[in-house]
């Protein structure tokens, strides 16, 4: 591996642990997460296409990483209790709080139904396009986007700001 | 596509995020000038656009896990 794939590679980094972040059970259970994908994505270089969409790729396999969990466990990995709801995940860096209009997004976004809250992420959140989002998800462009309108409207009602 | 079909708000999310063509665009901005409860709808999806955008942006701010940098050294020995 080249120092210069390796660096673009610690550079998604962050992206991931965000994304994880928000789909896992909590920020532990998210670096494992990307952990495994790391592991994963570094066993497959050899498959990676250099001129392809490196950050794109990682993504998918974090994906299949949550898939797999949650074909494993048989029920979403995601926590849905009140008390989650109403106190959203701190930073770990930092004691501050983000603001309460980004509080109150954050707590509607957890609240999203795990399908909802993965289109909004990758496309809201980490800018993909809607075709980057439905290749890493594996489903048509068409159900990304009604999925992502599912998921603005239910936001719209519980974040209305 | 009818000239005078409903704005969609999905129509309203492609023209905020520059999807529409010349004509598309121009239609929608058409509506909005008449129309201030649109104007208004497409301020909101633009302020849930920008935070979203800044959404999470603590955890970027985190220092990566020791586990996933030695993981990479690890791997490049």
């Amino acid at each position: 591996m080249t120092d210069a794939l390796k660096a673009k590679i610690i550079e998604q980094i962050p992206g991931l642990r965000r994304f994880a972040r928000y789909l896992a059970r909590d920020a532990d259970h998210a670096d494992d997460l990307v952990q495994e994908t790391l592991i994963r994505a570094l066993g497959a270089l050899p498959q990676l296409d250099p001129a392809g969409n490196l950050r794109a790729w990682l993504f998918t396999i974090l994906q299949n990483v949550l898939r797999g969990e949650w074909r494993r466990r048989r029920r979403s990995p995601v926590r849905h209790d009140v008390a989650f709801d109403s106190a959203p995940e701190p930073a770990r860096s930092g004691g501050q709080l983000e603001s309460a209009s980004l509080a109150e997004l954050a707590a509607a976004i957890r609240r999203l139904p795990p399908r909802f809250r993965e289109v909004l992420m990758l496309c809201g959140v980490e800018g993909f396009d809607y075709e980057e989002a439905a290749a890493i998800l594996g489903v048509p462009v068409g159900t990304v986007r009604s999925r992502l309108s599912r998921a603005r409207t239910m936001l719209k009602e519980w974040a209305p700001q | 596509m009818k000239n005078r079909r409903a704005i969609t708000d999905d129509d309203l999310q492609d023209y905020i995020e520059g999807r529409l063509d010349e004509a598309a665009r121009r239609r929608v901005e058409e509506q909005l000038a008449r129309d201030p409860r649109l104007a208004e709808e497409v301020a909101r999806l633009r302020r849930q656009a920008s935070k979203l955008q800044e959404f999470g942006k603590r955890v970027l701010d985190e220092p990566i896990p020791q586990e996933m940098l030695d993981l990479i050294d690890k791997f490049t020995k």
